[in-house]
């Protein structure tokens, strides 16, 4: 079998990752996955896999660059890597939809910088509060579901 | 100095041997993808711009902004010399993408448990390394140097998407955990297919560190997590301490297995790897990692006395083609190389 990644070379590495029950496998030659480097090659194996996924068809939005870094849509579709952090919103459907693919979610729950602000941070809990109510009215946890009730007025007042 | 006391002088903390777990988990690493907002990735950001985030962040360390971790050095890539590029590549300090980056540094601390690469694939890779099976104190580490640069820096961050990469495989928490483990005893009762099943967790990816075909080399496996959106960090961080523990059982489970119904067999497999070390006059890094990997077990076993676990961690740094020419402080082709590891080889093992 050739190298999948230059396709010259015989491979002589098979990487196998399961993801959601779904087991892919690449192939490389030595020189491919050397230069993809060892010490990294955990996300040298995702970039790999991230330029095989689809980028959906090449008419969506052609021609568009985005103000913030001048990248264009050619070149985000044929890197795979966007090019500064308004490339989020100048290309959004799209991003969204390749988000989705690659990461199978597409809404961050974790870590928020200090720099977002607090009302970032309590728009989070609040959202986190609501489903715990829900759950407890689910659940006929009344005292709780009152005092969760509680909490999400007092954060609403702020 | 003795080539010992040299080799001494190079270790780095994940490679002591300490840590819980540690005749089994090798190393914990955390790391986190950053960008500051008001530059564009290093990818589209010219020369100049990404000479600006380099003298950016140089300035800010250089008036205490990492104080508080305690003595921290900064690095411009270009001051290295080519040869011990690689051997901070060995060590895992550095990728071999910022190795090649005009505008790159990195700041490592003392013990060199702390890196973090400026201008790499994002402005920032904050890496946490630490031995043994350690990924929660690896993330709590990098994290607390992360809210240091937060403190700093404004990042490229959105409620809906995290933090802001260059690529969408690291979107979100921008965080890659993963540990490494050493795992004969399951290599070497044909069950490494055991490890891939038990990994069928939702985004948690397995392979062999420097794998060939099926077999990883040396026995070393990584595991990490694939998906960085939709989880907390805290959540990634607990599913791959649940899988790997599940695998140390299993790994444990094998080697006890071993000794009980193939002890002569076993002893003899691990004193004939332990007699070619010892002897070699040319060796391959293949033919080394398969042997180093019997000789580990040995000692883990107790089969082998008088020598240190951590001839392994040694050796998958001291003998890769990097660290070799630091060494011998030469470039070396790739037969000399076999001729110099086999050398150091048993200078180590004697």
């Amino acid at each position: 079998m050739l190298c999948q990644n230059c396709g010259e070379r015989e491979a002589r590495i098979s990487i196998t990752q399961i993801v959601n029950n779904l087991k892919t496998q690449i192939h490389l030659c030595h020189q491919c996955a050397q230069q993809s480097g060892h010490a990294d090659s955990v996300s040298a194996l995702q970039k790999m896999l991230a330029g095989m996924v689809d980028w959906g068809p090449q008419s969506i939005g052609k021609g568009k660059t985005c103000p913030g870094c001048g990248l264009s849509e050619i070149e985000l579709r044929q890197r795979g890597r966007f090019g500064c952090g308004q490339c989020y919103q100048t290309w959004e459907p799209l991003v969204k939809t390749i988000i989705g693919r690659v990461q199978g979610r597409t809404t961050h729950t974790g870590k928020i910088p200090l720099s977002a602000g607090s009302r970032v941070r309590a728009q989070r809990e609040l959202g986190e509060l609501k489903d715990k109510l829900q759950t407890a009215v689910k659940e006929e946890r009344f005292e709780d579901a009152a005092r969760l009730r509680d909490r999400i007025r007092g954060l609403q007042g702020e | 100095m003795s080539l010992k006391n040299f080799l001494n002088q190079g270790l780095s903390r994940w490679m002591t041997g300490d840590g819980p777990h540690s005749s089994v988990a090798i190393s914990s690493r955390v790391r986190l993808a950053r960008n500051l907002a008001e530059y564009p990735f290093p990818v589209q950001a010219s020369s100049s711009q990404l000479e600006e985030v380099e003298q950016k962040i140089r300035r800010w360390w250089n008036t205490g902004g990492l104080e508080s971790l305690g003595s921290i050095d900064y690095i411009s890539i270009k001051d290295i010399p080519e040869n011990q590029r690689l051997a901070l590549v060995d060590k895992h300090l550095i990728s071999p993408k910022l190795a090649g980056q005009q505008h790159g540094g990195v700041l490592i601390n003392k013990d060199e448990s702390v890196s973090v690469m400026i201008n790499e694939e994002d402005h920032l890779r904050i890496q946490s390394l630490l031995p043994g099976s350690q990924l929660t104190e690896a993330w709590n580490l990098a994290s607390k140097i992360d809210d240091l640069f937060d403190a700093g820096f404004e990042y490229a961050w959105s409620p809906q998407a995290g933090y802001l990469t260059c690529c969408p495989t690291n979107v979100g928490t921008g965080m890659r955990a993963s540990i490494m483990l050493h795992l004969p005893g399951l290599a070497l009762s044909g069950q490494q297919s055991l490890i891939f099943s038990t990994i069928s967790k939702v985004g948690i990816i397995v392979r062999g560190i420097f794998g060939e075909g099926s077999e990883a080399q040396g026995n070393i496996f990584q595991i990490s997590n694939q998906i960085t959106l939709g989880q907390r960090e805290e959540e990634i961080v607990e599913s791959l301490n649940r899988v790997t523990s599940q695998v140390i059982d299993q790994e444990m489970e094998a080697r006890n297995r071993l000794l009980e119904t193939e002890n002569l067999a076993l002893r003899d497999k691990i004193w004939r790897a332990f007699g070619i070390l010892a002897n070699a006059r040319v060796i391959t890094s293949a033919e080394a990692m398969e042997y180093i990997s019997m000789l580990r077990l040995g000692i883990d076993l107790n089969i082998i006395e008088d020598l240190n676990p951590r001839i392994l961690q040694e050796l998958l740094v001291f003998a890769q083609p990097g660290y070799l020419q630091k060494i011998f402080n030469e470039v070396l082709a790739p037969r000399e190389r076999d001729i110099k590891r086999a050398d150091l080889i048993r200078e180590i093992v004697k």
